[in-house]
């Protein structure tokens, strides 16, 4: 950016400001804000995780487009940021998983898989001749019947989350699941507020009513009783755009 | 030791394995497992050395899960077979071979049957049997098999042949496992 003013800490990246600031690090995360949002919900049921895919130019088949990526057949992640990033930490994550299954005979949890990649996002924060991954990722899944989500930005940093939003309109997105969530709700009705913040958040932004397009959404879930990540696919998506339109906050229908 | 065998026919394949697993002249168990589903419409049948073979199987079923994500489709029944192949050869040459041979048995586009050894060397098969009862086992598929057969009257010989190895083998006995996989998974 032009008439940007550097101070000389945000050359190097290994480089701390006197406050105590990676710029470097922080700025890896400006792509994150900026990118696709993606949403996931942590119920007792499951989990859900909805994640939009917009494309530049109209002549971008967005079906070739993976945004929800599966690690094992019982996790999956999506991301905010640059997408190739996030394909070299989804490809670490999936050979971790197999040495995992190799090793123990095991599925690997999603916290340590979460943490595998948190721990390559850190290294890349610390070592030189590097710069930072421009990638935040939001892994979900089921671990030994418990369902998880967890996410973990550039710095390497991960936490838990019962809901949690990142792209762009995540601060609305965030607010309007702060207000609606709540654990008894089925993964489909979980799936449901997630595409409900998008929209009210994407409404609000633009000060006209927005409709979602099937073809650039991915829905997935991951549910406790089949211990499985599964992705919905377009025709499914459709149906549940369907249902937001009915807009009752308390739906009951189940597959 | 062992006795496994491997048909194929037109609507599925079948393996059929003993239960014996031996310690020199010893039966270390009577419910060991030699086959393996490594998908619904994939399986190994394994002879030799357990450990080997069951890292093996564990490891293939490792790679095909990252070719799938990787590529978006799973491995065909020979890819796999291939795969099991290559770790064997490689194993073959760095002085530390895979003491385990392989029938892999299972259905893509159409109904498939390999066998791989410790050479890395791949082979299809219509019928075809590992272990120290196939001499046996080769009697009853070699007298009775024939190609107009189908999946129920291949999975008849497949057990006769077996039963036939428990009766003469030494080193096979203690039941007997079928698995067959059709068009509708495997069983």
């Amino acid at each position: 950016m032009s008439g940007m003013y550097f101070s000389g800490y945000d050359r190097a990246l290994t480089v701390f400001s006197p406050d105590g600031r990676l710029y470097q690090v922080e700025y890896a995360m400006e792509p994150v804000r900026k990118g696709w949002t993606t949403v996931g919900v942590r119920v007792n049921e499951g989990v859900a995780m909805v994640a939009e895919k917009k494309s530049a130019s109209p002549l971008v088949d967005v079906s070739a487009t993976e945004k929800i990526m599966f690690i094992d057949r019982h996790v999956a992640a999506s991301y905010a940021g640059i997408s190739s990033d996030a394909r070299i930490l989804v490809d670490q994550a999936r050979v971790f998983a197999q040495a995992h299954r190799i090793t123990y005979d095991e599925e690997a949890d999603v916290e340590s898989i979460t943490r595998k990649i948190g721990d390559t996002l850190q290294a890349y924060t610390q070592h030189g001749g590097v710069r930072p991954f421009g990638v935040a990722l939001l892994v979900g899944g089921v671990s030994h019947g418990t369902p998880a989500l967890f996410l973990t930005d550039s710095s390497g940093a991960y936490s838990g989350y019962k809901a949690t939003a990142i792209g762009m309109f995540d601060q609305a997105i965030n607010d309007y699941l702060r207000e609606h969530y709540s654990p008894t709700q089925t993964v489909e009705e979980a799936a449901l507020l997630a595409l409900r913040a998008m929209l009210k958040a994407q409404s609000e932004a633009q000060q006209t009513p927005v409709v979602l397009d099937p073809e650039k959404l991915e829905v997935g879930f991951a549910r406790q009783s089949t211990r499985l990540f599964v992705r919905l696919s377009e025709a499914d998506v459709s149906t549940l755009l369907d249902k937001i339109q009915e807009g009752s906050p308390n739906m009951e229908e189940k597959k | 030791m062992t006795t496994v065998v491997g048909i194929k026919t037109q609507g599925g394949v079948v393996l059929a394995s003993d239960k014996r697993a031996s310690k020199g002249f010893f039966i270390a168990s009577k419910e060991a497992q030699k086959i393996f589903k490594i998908d619904e419409f994939t399986a190994s049948a394994i002879a030799g050395q357990v450990s080997d073979a069951e890292y093996l199987v564990h490891l293939v079923q490792a790679q095909r899960r990252l070719i799938e994500l990787e590529r978006g489709y799973k491995p065909s029944v020979f890819e796999t077979t291939r795969l099991i192949a290559n770790s064997a050869y490689s194993g073959l040459r760095n002085y530390a071979p895979f003491l385990a041979e392989f029938i892999v048995a299972g259905i893509d586009t159409e109904p498939r049957l390999y066998s791989t050894d410790v050479s890395g060397a791949i082979s299809p098969e219509t019928f075809v049997s590992n272990g120290s009862g196939s001499p046996i086992a080769y009697g009853v598929l070699e007298s009775t098999y024939k190609d107009t057969m189908d999946i129920k009257q291949v999975e008849a010989v497949a057990r006769e042949a077996v039963k036939a190895a428990m009766q003469r083998d030494p080193g096979s006995g203690d039941g007997l496992e079928v698995l067959v996989i059709t068009a509708g998974g495997s069983r």
